[in-house]
């Protein structure tokens, strides 16, 4: 829950006032915290990565004004800790992140177009297409998920079911994405 | 690897679902009227229909199958199944749940007994305790309301924890489905190989083996498949024990309906 208004945060961010990192650590310090954490799965390296997150806000707003600010710091989140990820040792990509990224696999399996490489954007929007055609609880599993990385305990604890209900509508997700890439002749 | 390519795709989407996302907020989705309007439809419809049978049926036979009647006694109850757990050496002596429960709801999909008009009344309880200030032990129980026992529960402890913390380390494997036999009132058990899709496979694990060693014999959970003697349609039962970095967690009736 925002506890500060976004605008206040980004005024304060233009006027280069400290008190900035302060409003957007109680703001969105645990989601960011938590997106890092997910992919990092160490504490140090989430908490780095998080003061990462603060100074890569600070030296882009201003010219910057992101709109909605929660999604914009939880991005810089998630791409610095991939990018921290992808630069450490291939050990250091371990459990809970390397279970999301083999479910990811499923979508697409070894049946995929090789003379065509699918290109990011275009992925990008059979997965828009295939989100805006999910009700909210799905949405939410899914970006939660395959998005924010979060472990199949922790989704189901936020939306007050059993994993194993979670687990399966996972997996159900993951067999209708595969079909919307098929459908949109992503997959041969 | 075809996961990461998915992973980087989606790197880029649209602020609105990221933002949607941060915190679980059903009644703030854009697009949910039509399909609240819809269940309150279905509702109606299915209250209009219990209420009917309900007075078809009696409110004798009401009252005897609701003796667990609203969420409050249904958290007395799964609290108290916790301490007949604790005298029975099933889950260790320290577990206890802090403050009151987060969140108690029902099952509507779950069933009385296998007769079709009992399948409407009573549903059973969910009773969690799960989120920030609920301590070092978070977990949920789901409270079958005919019965008064715990059909489903999962516990969690976190923070610096070793399995003892919700298992007594002397605990085999086979007393623990003997006194979950016992509990439930079956008349016996078998261990068997977990062979399940979603669940995965593990083999059979000897009777004489520690239950707080295990999750060691699998990367971070082991389930555990066992077939209670008297249970409804050879169903399978799992017992699932998770050892992760920083907490520990065990859970037990998972796809186990009624028994």
């Amino acid at each position: 829950m925002t506890t500060v208004d976004d605008s206040q945060i980004i005024g304060l961010l233009f006027e280069r006032s400290e008190q900035a990192v302060e409003a957007m650590e109680k703001s969105y310090g645990a989601s960011v915290r938590k997106t890092a954490g997910n992919i990092l799965r160490d504490r140090q390296d989430a908490e780095e990565c998080v003061n990462d997150v603060w100074l890569a806000a600070w030296n882009s707003i201003p010219p910057k004004r992101p709109e909605p600010l929660g999604a914009y710091l939880c991005r810089i989140a998630r791409n610095l800790a991939v990018s921290k990820l992808r630069s450490e040792t291939a050990q250091k990509r371990n459990g809970g992140f390397a279970l999301v990224l083999d479910e990811l696999s499923e979508c697409i399996p070894s049946r995929i177009d090789l003379e065509r490489e699918l290109e990011n954007r275009e992925l990008l929007d059979a997965v828009h297409c295939f989100l805006s055609a999910l009700d909210y609880d799905d949405r939410f599993l899914f970006v939660r998920r395959y998005w924010y990385a979060d472990p199949v305990r922790d989704i189901a604890a936020a939306m007050g079911v059993r994993e194993n209900r979670v687990s399966l509508r996972l997996f159900r997700l993951r067999e209708k994405l595969q079909k919307q890439l098929q459908k949109e002749g992503l997959l041969v | 690897m075809n996961g990461e390519k998915v992973f980087q795709a989606i790197t880029d989407l649209e602020d609105r679902y990221v933002e949607e996302a941060i915190c679980y907020a059903p009644g703030n989705a854009a697009g949910a009227p039509g399909r609240t309007v819809h269940m309150k439809k279905k509702r109606i419809i299915s209250l209009a229909l219990a209420a009917a049978l309900l007075l078809a049926l009696g409110a004798v036979s009401y009252a005897a199958n609701a003796a667990i009647s609203t969420p409050e006694a249904a958290e007395k109850v799964a609290l108290e199944q916790l301490e007949v757990w604790k005298e029975m050496g099933l889950i260790s002596q320290e577990i206890t749940f802090s403050g009151p429960a987060t969140e108690i709801y029902e099952l509507e999909e779950e069933q009385g007994d296998s007769y079709w008009y009992n399948r409407l009344f009573p549903h059973n309880y969910q009773t969690q305790w799960y989120g920030e200030g609920v301590g070092k032990y978070s977990g949920e129980m789901r409270v079958d309301t005919r019965s008064g026992k715990v059909l489903y529960a999962a516990i969690c402890a976190q923070s610096d924890v070793g399995m003892e913390d919700i298992i007594p380390g002397d605990l085999t494997v086979d007393r623990f489905c003997g006194l979950l036999a016992e509990y439930w009132g079956f008349s016996g058990y078998r261990i068997a190989d977990t062979t399940d899709k979603f669940y995965g496979d593990f083999p059979a694990i000897d009777g004489s083996v520690l239950m707080k060693d295990v999750a060691s014999v699998a990367p971070l959970n082991y389930y555990l498949t066992v077939f209670f003697e008297g249970d409804q349609e050879g169903a399978p039962m799992y017992i699932c024990l998770n050892d992760f970095e920083d907490s520990v967690r065990l859970s037990f009736g998972d796809g186990h309906t009624v028994g």
